[in-house]
């Protein structure tokens, strides 16, 4: 680091350690509030450029001023005007305990992450008026989606836990005997959907040996299959409950296709998507509909 | 098929999972894994060979008491990982105690504004960062914890009262006061659901955090063990 860096540096971390002491930006120096106010102002406009980035047909907030960025950031985090209330900033300062990095990084690294949930909830409070309805838009992208009203559907009540245990022993048989026979990119498509990855990822193309779109079809075939299978089985019951069964054989072969996975006798490739894929799942609803 | 009664989620479900959906895919948005990876890291790697930092233990922090909500420190938590949780974010819990209920319990404050389960409930408090207390994610607390964390508020007794008749509503099944139907979240039923991914990252955090006070936390149970595949 060249000695102006260095000198920057040195008053960047002498703005948060000011601002540490007092109770508020307002009572720092200007240049300590000159240098906050930036900061704040600088990850405030990466985060809302990274959502305008993501939602160009969207309508998107206009960038604050730096002084609102800055009170979005502290009124996020503050419990209560006390020192105990606003302990997050020892939080911030306790990060570079014991720690080779510079402080600085640190401070900054822990504020960005703060900024983070701050502009998502600035843009939750601006955006939920006019209704953008970002999931929804996100869930139309993935191709073969959950539908959202399943989401939204009615659950068993928990007082029928009779009932239910019932059903959960009739899924555990029928995901069984279609777990037994379903193929490997199919398995891989159960083991996905659980970590919350997408068929398409490389990773799982790859445990699964198949391209994207013939995983797909065949993980609709082998969800068709189940439907139908249901529909024969259960024709005269409501169809309600077919889809409550339905939706516990998907879990249990879910559940299968993850010890599965694990098993000695399953090749390496799904093994290292189980290693690589616990870092990357999205948690993005990639699952298909399901209608029986 | 015997028959199955169903409940269906009020209005105020609908629209609290509609926002938690809301905020779920918007933090996927705005997160980037490397940036992530970048700032959670910065700070930890001295905590794998250097003791858990115990020295700047605050007076006030000496004793855990029901009805305490706490920020976790980080850096503490003997045995830490590249990314502990306790300093890729802020993490506030409340604390419930004997007085209270049987057992010591930590109650993680949710990240997002809305309730995602029927186990979680909206307190409304005004700072997002505690808003939801997850209820489900309750863990018996150790003590050390008070070491581990800052004292940063107290819930109200109002506050307390409904965060037992959910607990009770999640852990045996009585009856959820009708009050309360409006600030809880929908049942979680469908297996894609990500509300299950969710679930599951939360869960493992707080294991990990807790994992990290106890030499021989292998089976470190949730205060309310999961209901089976079934989720109420």
């Amino acid at each position: 680091m060249n000695s102006k860096h260095a000198d920057i540096a040195g008053q960047n971390l002498s703005a948060w350690e000011e601002w540490r002491e007092v109770c508020a930006l307002e009572g720092c120096a200007p240049a300590a509030r000159q240098a906050l106010l930036g900061f704040a102002a600088a990850r405030f406009r990466l985060y809302l450029g990274r959502y305008a980035g993501m939602n160009e047909a969207h309508w998107c907030p206009r960038m604050p001023e730096p002084e609102s960025c800055w009170h979005f950031f502290e009124s996020h985090v503050t419990v209560r005007a006390t020192r105990q209330g606003k302990r997050y900033k020892e939080w911030l300062f306790a990060r570079t305990e014991h720690s080779q990095d510079p402080a600085l990084d640190v401070i900054q690294g822990g504020a960005t992450l703060i900024m983070r949930d701050v502009v998502r909830e600035f843009l939750r409070h601006e955006l939920l008026p006019h209704r953008v309805s970002l999931p929804q838009a996100m869930l139309e992208d993935c191709g073969m989606q959950i539908r959202r009203d399943r989401l939204f559907a009615a659950c068993p009540d928990p007082e029928s836990q009779a009932a239910l245990r019932e059903y959960e022993a009739l899924a555990r048989d029928h995901a069984e005997s279609l777990f037994r026979d379903a193929p490997l990119p199919v398995r891989v498509a159960l083991l996905a959907c659980s970590m919350g990855l997408p068929l398409s990822h490389d990773l799982v193309q790859e445990a699964a040996g198949r391209r994207k779109s013939a995983l797909h079809s065949g993980f609709r075939d082998w969800l068709r299959r189940m439907a139908c299978m249901l529909q024969a089985d259960y024709r005269d019951d409501p169809p309600e409950c077919r889809l409550t069964l339905a939706l516990l054989v998907l879990d249990q072969a879910q559940s299968m296709a993850g010890t599965w996975a694990m098993a000695p006798a399953t090749p390496a490739r799904v093994k290292a998507l189980v290693a690589h894929g616990r870092r990357v799942g999205s948690g993005t609803v990639k699952a298909p509909c399901l209608e029986v | 098929m015997p028959t199955l009664n169903l409940r269906v989620p009020v209005p105020a479900q609908h629209e609290h999972l509609d926002q938690w959906l809301w905020e779920w895919e918007l933090d996927r948005v705005l997160t980037d894994p490397q940036e992530q990876d970048a700032c959670a890291s910065a700070g930890q790697e001295p905590l794998l060979s250097g003791a858990p930092g115990l020295s700047a233990v605050e007076p006030e922090a000496s004793s855990l008491r029901s009805g305490q909500i706490r920020l976790l420190r980080p850096g503490l938590a003997g045995v830490m990982s590249q990314r502990h949780p306790a300093a890729d974010r802020l993490r506030f819990f409340a604390v419930l105690g004997p007085e209270h209920c049987p057992q010591l319990l930590l109650i993680p404050f949710s990240r997002f504004a809305s309730p995602a389960f029927p186990a979680e409930l909206l307190l409304g408090r005004e700072p997002a960062c505690m808003r939801v207390l997850c209820v489900w994610n309750s863990w018996q607390i150790v003590p050390d914890m008070a070491r581990a964390s800052w004292l940063v508020d107290e819930l109200e007794a109002g506050e307390v009262r409904d965060v037992l008749a959910v607990l009770s509503h999640h852990e045996h099944g009585t009856a959820l006061p009708a009050r309360l139907s409006e600030r809880v979240g929908p049942g979680c039923w469908h297996p894609a659901d990500p509300r299950k991914m969710y679930k599951r990252r939360e869960a493992g955090v707080w294991r990990e955090v807790l994992e990290g006070f106890c030499p021989d936390a292998g089976s470190l149970p949730l205060a309310a063990e999961e209901p089976g595949p079934y989720e109420k």
